[in-house]
């Protein structure tokens, strides 16, 4: 019963994970490519769309099959926390597939009016300066899985 | 009310905006330490990997049939259930041959006045009663 109940977490978040991760961020990029301020196109400069697309996807789909890995391990696993540190690494460089792509610095063209630039790269920087800490955490988490492991399967088998 | 809330989102900036300056010396290094690895990491999978989506397709594959896999074996609520199949079947035997034991016991004949065990004699080799 307790594998079921795994797999079923597991294909709920890897879903979850999907639609943020993948299918949100494709979705926004092609809006953002056939994008019209009051009939006018706006020109989408950057050139390396496609990279992005391709990016995004592939990582996606790892920190998808991560996910799944992740969430249906048992709580306080030692596997559970081993895939929870690989998924935050490979969120690492998801993150940074955006700004490496150029899309956290798009330039729009408004045709016949000018253009306006969307620069994020500083908040992506300093959102990975925090996320260090993150990956701090999941280290430590698989230390205390390791030290522990004998009393948390104890207070697994006793619940 | 759109200048309130304005104002509002003006003081969450500026909280924010402390907290970052305030830790902007640990966080810095730290994030060009993370920028480095993370643009290494990328650019080898943009020389190596760029262009081809089926090897992300079969990790992200065999992440999930090894999670099924695993789970199935190592669910975690119990002792796994290749090895744990073997600890059943012999938990079994044993209470086979408690019952077992346990009738047999049950079954002997024994003395009405000592309890001595007399199986199909008539009298009791112990204290000499009839039964």
């Amino acid at each position: 019963m307790g594998a079921v109940k795994n797999m079923v977490r597991g294909f709920i978040y890897t879903s979850i994970y999907v639609i943020t991760t993948i299918v949100i961020p494709l979705i926004t990029f092609s809006w953002l490519f056939q994008l019209t301020v009051e009939g006018i196109p706006l020109n989408f400069e950057q050139q390396e769309y496609q990279s992005v697309i391709f990016w995004v996807t592939a990582f996606g789909l790892v920190i998808c099959g991560c996910a799944f890995f992740t969430y249906s391990s048992p709580k306080k696993s030692i596997r559970r926390a081993v895939f929870a540190l690989i998924q935050i690494l490979v969120n690492c460089l998801y993150i940074w597939s955006y700004r490496f792509s150029g899309a956290t610095d798009i330039e729009f063209t408004i045709v016949g009016f000018g253009f306006f630039s969307l620069d994020i790269s500083q908040m992506v920087l300093v959102f990975m300066g925090i996320y260090f800490f993150t990956i701090v955490l999941k280290v430590y988490n698989i230390i205390d899985f390791t030290i522990n492991r004998e009393k948390i399967r104890e207070d697994r088998m006793k619940a | 009310m759109l200048l309130q809330t304005m104002g509002f989102l003006q003081v969450i900036a500026d909280i924010i905006g402390a907290i970052l300056t305030f830790l902007m010396p640990i966080i810095a290094p730290i994030g060009a330490w993370m920028v480095d690895w993370i643009t290494i990491t990328i650019g080898f999978l943009q020389q190596n990997l760029g262009g081809d989506l089926t090897l992300f397709i079969v990790i992200c594959v065999i992440l999930i049939i090894s999670g099924i896999l695993v789970n199935i074996i190592w669910p975690g609520d119990r002792p796994g259930t290749i090895f744990s199949k073997g600890i059943e079947k012999f938990e079994d035997l044993d209470g086979k041959f408690e019952k077992t034991e346990g009738n047999i016991i049950n079954s002997i004949r024994r003395c009405k006045d000592c309890g001595n065990p007399i199986g199909d004699a008539e009298v009791c080799s112990l204290c000499g009663a009839r039964n």
